[in-house]
């Protein structure tokens, strides 16, 4: 009940930002939005499947470029770019997911982290394509002759491909789907004996987790109107991390709330610059010692009274409380 | 090497006890049915089917299930949706169907639902559905396991020392719970087991192993009093 009070209440304060919220401010929220996706993406990986990826910028940067090249070279609309540089990246996730399932651990990480560094040289040395560090200008988003151009109309579409791509995402883990995938993360062989291919349930979960990647990507790059390679680097894949542990691994809402919170976070920053590397880690290590569970468990106990039934909590949790 | 030359039929229907020493090569035999382990020759045959060329994750849809010695579950997740894992075999959801309806708009989680609760219910687990996992004991996250794997309605279940850890009254009800679930799903059982008192009572073949070879294999009165088993197993219980 309170989980539908507070649905509506979130959208009522969505739609009504843009009117109260001067344009640049409602400019950094769509960019928080935008990570939001890429968070949620990255969470079905780590915090679900227990996949650990520091090179996920590397998949925002292919969805960016695809999107950004097929709108100035091939003259593709938004609303085609934006899914084709989404499946794109899904292909792209499911390659780099079949030598992933040989590593685990700090190995993955290691792995994933050449991969978000590759992209990213690749983006700057193949001029030809790409135009090197002067990046490309791909057009604002439009629709047959209309051409979504103010940051209301931008903040509005984002918010639009944000809900619908968290719904997708609840609904997908709530599933069979992403039962298995935690399962695998939980226990490989219970999972095995219970007919669930460890190896396809990994790369099917880099799939879906670079699928997010790249529609962030693409409606980065038509919201900002410019990416270069150095758009996607290691920073912005220690944010995405940062952000879904500061928002709750294995946690949908968690990951929008992290990505928001620390976009916001970052703005209201900007002036202090060397200061806000030292809060940002602060804030890192203040979530982990004393709310293990992120933002958004944080509250659970206000948002359901009487109906405490968290369906899927993360392995770290579990430790802390093993531990304890 | 673990086994030499072990030959071994469970008959439809039966319970069948797989005993022996320490490090008599039990759990690997039990490993090598379910595929988590290679044997170097030989068939495991269940049907009509050699089950040396399927994968772990395969033999699940063949019609066996297994459990695990130390209780594998998955702690994160709901009892419930402990059990409901083991039906992924028999699902037909793919990725798409999942993400673009919500849980319960689909009606394979209605059927799947009503089966985890038939086997929650016989197993005394119904009441703790809700419950993460891994906030139960060991002698429930053993049940949970259990019924994981009895949920996908198995032709053959294998049981890695499903009394490991009980007391002996808990131990006494899982003899009952064996011949209930036998009973009410036509299955046949392997049990890999240490409690004498239990595969004395619940298994109608015991199959002995020693150094990784069958020595007695029969009805559980004929192997009590062979004397190859006196010596290499119960000998030593009963001296200790």
């Amino acid at each position: 009940m309170r989980d539908r009070v507070l649905q509506a209440a979130v959208a009522a304060v969505v739609a009504l930002l843009p009117a109260i919220v001067p344009g640049y401010y409602l400019y950094v929220l769509t960019l928080g939005m935008i990570w939001a996706v890429a968070a949620v993406g990255l969470n079905v990986l780590t915090g679900f499947t227990g996949q650990i990826s520091i090179g996920h910028a590397g998949f925002v940067g292919i969805g960016a470029y695809t999107s950004a090249l097929l709108a100035l070279k091939v003259g593709w609309p938004f609303w085609m770019t934006l899914p084709a540089a989404g499946f794109l990246t899904a292909a792209t996730g499911w390659l780099l997911g079949v030598p992933a399932l040989r590593l685990s651990g700090p190995y993955l990480a290691i792995a994933t982290l050449g991969f978000g560094t590759a992209v990213s040289q690749v983006l700057l040395k193949w001029e030809r394509l790409t135009g090197g560090y002067m990046g490309l200008k791909p057009p604002r988003p439009s629709l047959g002759s209309w051409t979504l151009a103010g940051d209301t109309a931008l903040y509005y579409l984002t918010a639009g491909v944000l809900a619908s791509m968290t719904l997708a995402a609840t609904n997908l883990v709530r599933s069979p789907v992403g039962r298995a995938f935690v399962a695998v993360r939980d226990s490989e062989a219970a999972a095995q004996a219970s007919g669930i291919d460890p190896a396809r349930t990994k790369t099917l979960a880099f799939a879906v987790s670079a699928f997010y990647a790249g529609i962030a990507g693409a409606l980065y790059a038509h919201m900002v109107g410019y990416v270069s390679p150095s758009d996607f680097n290691l920073l912005i894949s220690i944010f995405l991390m940062s952000a879904i542990v500061i928002g709750g691994l294995a946690s949908i809402p968690g990951s929008v709330a992290g990505a928001v919170v620390l976009t916001v976070g970052f703005q209201l920053l900007s002036g202090v610059r060397d200061l806000r590397t030292v809060v940002y880690g602060l804030a890192l290590v203040l979530t982990v010692i004393f709310i293990p569970g992120g933002l958004w468990r944080a509250t659970a106990r206000w948002r359901a009274a009487g109906r405490q039934r968290i369906m899927v909590r993360p392995s770290v949790v579990e430790k802390d409380h093993a531990a304890s | 090497m673990a086994l030499d030359r072990v030959s071994l039929e469970v008959e439809e229907g039966r319970i069948v006890g797989l005993i022996g020493p320490n490090g008599a090569g039990k759990t690997t035999l039990l490993n090598a049915i379910s595929r988590f382990c290679d044997p170097a020759g030989g068939h495991i045959r269940f049907g009509g089917t050699d089950l040396l060329g399927c994968r772990p994750h395969e033999i699940v849809g063949y019609g066996i299930a297994r459990t695990f010695q130390g209780a594998e579950i998955f702690p994160s997740m709901s009892v419930e949706d402990n059990v409901l894992v083991g039906l992924h075999a028999q699902h037909r959801v793919n990725v798409w169907s999942a993400a673009l309806r919500p849980p319960r708009g689909h009606g394979e989680e209605h059927w799947m639902r009503e089966r985890a609760t038939d086997v929650m219910e016989m197993l005394g687990l119904a009441a703790l559905a809700a419950v993460p996992a891994g906030a139960l004991n060991f002698m429930l996250r053993k049940r949970v396991d259990l019924a994981r794997a009895l949920v996908s309605h198995p032709r053959l279940l294998l049981l890695d020392e499903p009394a490991a850890g009980l007391t002996l009254e808990e131990s006494g009800q899982l003899g009952q719970t064996l011949r209930r679930v036998r009973d009410r799903y036509e299955c046949s059982l392997l049990l890999v087991e240490h409690d004498m008192a239990l595969v004395m009572d619940v298994c109608e073949q015991i199959v002995v192993l020693d150094f990784g070879r069958v020595i007695a294999s029969g009805p559980p009165e004929a192997v009590r009093s062979d004397p190859a088993v006196i010596e290499a197993y119960l000998g030593e219980v009963t001296r200790a």
